[in-house]
């Protein structure tokens, strides 16, 4: 067992935690960031293939009979993995209201006072607008789609340099295009001193009940002890103890943390594990008419390029182009043949797959979703996520789909049933949804019987731990969230690093 | 809905799982293990010359054909992904082979092998509708071979010509000049909604 003190420890090093990582170390305090997953080298740890044994190193998932959750356990969490998307979330988002008529941001957020702090975002991670020469086919045939609905499109912004157009962004960049966070964040964290280690798991968290409020002047009192498995050296047992505690390990894997660790934390808000949105990502597949040019699946980057808000102020959607790779149609989503009068093998489906790549399109609709999801753990750790189709749920379902279907119809294409694969390998039940846009396990909220931690992420209950992921982010941002996440944590970090400096200020 | 109405769903529970949808796909094998007979294929006992070996190994070539007409066939990657454990398959394989041949005995009293394109079709057709384990054998077989075919895993440069997968890139970006998006309405200036 080894025993280490740090002045801040941050736990993970995705959108929430690399923020954190190098503001603490700029402004002088001794920051270590543990990282469960295994260590990323851009240019080397990653391959262009769709190798499950080399995916499923990176990529895990939480599902329930409704509802999978994918994230990514690596350094820099989603951001080597993502599809680079970084748009910043309408003002309505933060406008939004639960059914009974009370605010799910604080009342003190908004888009205009996140504005700075998206900008500050994009800077560090270069988000640009993508070029016209860059927009896959895809996405010129959802234009074209669009426009024949008289619907509006916006080319999507992305963090990227020099993109090669490869289309293997979801398998990481092996060009180091991609600006994910073990490019910028991380690296200048550890340039200004701070430690990051990879292969260490959290799995408790303890105040520290007798500290001396005098032990440090110019620093506030050691406050938590933190336990870690040190995954590299056969599971070691090692203790941090920390002034300042930053949690960060994403919605799923903060949550996780704070609930296995209710016992040591008693004052913790109910809402923990509650609340889970999940961006209410439907999708449709049709095959594409005649007169329309092909798209490509499988070539140019990952997402299509281009995004319609032309239902975000009456839906609150977005909806865009999809591509998946065969990997993801065999193991996620299956074209359903038993319409079509042949199985799901054989040469029909062969043939039918090899058009999958030119003559078929996805629609994907993301947004506010009726009913959210909680997870909850249990003795022995494992984790249980929950959704209820409730009626208010299947109906949101099929308007969102009623909307997608009609896209099809004013178009021409011709829908194609497709249904999910479950986790048991059998054929889920509808509606079921995907997402990785996972929010709100730990929200944030004016207060403790609504939320987990307060409108500066701070846990209500327990001061100077603070949580700055996805997890407090309360309601679907209807966009992508990632540039939120790392905006919101950009604000956040600002509030504590200033909040110290006054008490250092104070104290001399 | 209330945190204690959730928590009695527990039909509705998910895990973490460190082989994700591989491992959660093929949640029926450990049934399978009553049948005693069942060993690896592809084993140390694959050597030249071993006829059972060869046999079982054009079995599952046809096999593969039938599934996914067009495959190369036999390869060495398909071998290990069948053999390995990770993918959970290693010890059923040869009950699937056995099975083959003995439902092609039953229903048409010749091997598996030695049927017409038609009734190979109808002896796999059959292996996924029939019997609690057999069907989950066969398809999880199925889609084993999909997953590791139709992934590019069996061809050096990581495409499936089958299906017209590219694999990894060689600089082929290929798009449409701007002419889709003439025309096409924008209501913000920069990408970012308002």
């Amino acid at each position: 067992m080894e025993t280490k003190s740090t002045d801040v420890l941050i736990i993970g090093s995705g959108f929430g935690g690399a923020v954190p990582a190098l503001r603490f170390a700029k402004a002088g305090f001794k920051t270590a960031l543990l990282e469960k997953g295994p260590d990323i080298h851009p240019y080397q740890s990653f391959k262009q293939t769709q190798d499950p044994k080399y995916l499923l190193k990176y990529y895990k998932n939480l599902s329930s009979m409704r509802l999978n959750l994918q994230y990514i356990e690596a350094l820099g969490g989603g951001s080597g993995f993502y599809e680079m998307m970084s748009l910043r979330a309408p003002s309505l988002a933060f406008s939004m209201k639960n059914k009974n008529g009370v605010n799910e941001w604080p009342t003190s957020i908004s888009r205009q006072n996140m504005d700075p702090y998206y900008e500050r975002a994009e800077r560090m991670i270069g988000v640009e607008q993508i070029q016209d020469k860059d927009i896959p086919k895809t996405g010129h045939v959802f234009s074209m789609l669009m426009k024949k609905c008289n619907y509006s499109v916006e080319k999507a912004r992305y963090a990227l340099k020099n993109c090669q157009n490869s289309g293997h962004c979801i398998s990481g960049c092996i060009y180091g295009a991609k600006q994910s966070l073990f490019m910028n964040y991380l690296p200048k964290a550890k340039e200004q001193g701070a430690s990051i280690e990879t292969e260490m798991e959290a799995f408790a968290i303890k105040p520290i009940k007798y500290f001396n409020k005098n032990n440090n002047l110019n620093l506030p009192p050691y406050r938590y002890w933190v336990i870690c498995k040190n995954r590299k050296h056969s599971d070691d047992i090692v203790y941090y103890k920390t002034r300042i505690l930053i949690l960060s390990a994403g919605t799923i894997g903060t949550a996780k943390l704070l609930l296995s660790s209710k016992e040591n934390l008693p004052n913790l808000s109910n809402e923990v594990g509650r609340n889970i949105t999940f961006n209410g990502s439907v999708k449709a597949i049709a095959k594409l008419p005649d007169d329309c040019p092909d798209a490509d699946m499988y070539s140019g980057r990952s997402h299509p390029g281009l995004v319609s808000y032309h239902f975000l102020e009456s839906e609150k959607i977005m909806v865009t182009a999809a591509k998946v790779l065969p990997v993801q149609l065999v193991s996620g989503a299956r074209l359903d043949t038993s319409e079509l009068g042949f199985p799901f093998w054989g040469k029909e489906y062969t043939d039918l797959l090899r058009k999958f790549r030119h003559r078929m399109i996805i629609l994907a609709a993301l947004g506010v979703e009726p009913v959210k999801a909680s997870m909850s753990v249990n003795d022995i750790g494992k984790v249980n996520l929950y959704l209820n189709a409730n009626k208010e749920l299947r109906g949101h379902y099929d308007r969102i789909l009623h909307i997608l279907n009609a896209i099809f119809q004013k178009t021409g294409c011709e829908p194609v049933p497709f249904y999910f694969v479950s986790r048991n390998g059998r054929k889920c039940h509808v509606p079921f949804f995907t997402s990785s846009h996972q929010l709100g396990s730990c929200r944030m909220s004016d207060n403790i019987r609504r939320g987990v931690v307060d409108a500066f992420s701070e846990v209500f209950q327990y001061p100077g731990m603070y949580i700055t992921d996805g997890s407090v982010i309360p309601a679907s941002t209807i966009v992508n969230p990632s540039l939120t996440i790392l905006a919101n944590a950009e604000r956040v970090t600002d509030h504590i690093l200033k909040k110290y400096r006054k008490q250092v200020y104070k104290a001399s | 809905m209330t945190y204690i109405n959730q928590s009695s769903q527990q039909n509705e529970s998910g895990s973490f799982s460190r082989r994700g949808f591989i491992k959660n796909s093929l949640w029926f094998i450990p049934a399978l293990s009553v049948f005693p007979d069942i060993v690896p294929l592809f084993g140390k006992s694959a050597a030249i010359g071993d006829q059972t070996v060869e046999h079982k190994k054009m079995i599952f070539e046809t096999f593969l054909k039938v599934v996914i007409p067009g495959a190369y066939g036999y390869c060495e990657f398909l071998a290990k992904a069948f053999a390995d454990e990770f993918y959970g398959f290693s010890k059923y394989i040869n009950y699937l082979i056995k099975d083959l041949d003995k439902s092609s005995f039953i229903g048409f009293n010749k091997s598996f092998l030695q049927l017409s394109d038609k009734d190979k079709k109808q002896i796999v057709h059959e292996g996924t509708q029939k019997g609690l384990l057999k069907k989950q054998v066969y398809n999880g077989a199925i889609y084993l071979l999909q997953l590791i075919v139709f992934a590019g895993l069996c061809e050096e440069d990581q495409s499936c010509k089958i299906i017209d997968y590219p694999g990894r890139s060689r600089g082929q970006f290929e798009t449409y000049p701007d002419f889709q998006l003439i025309g096409v309405k924008s209501i913000t200036s920069n990408g970012n909604p308002l």
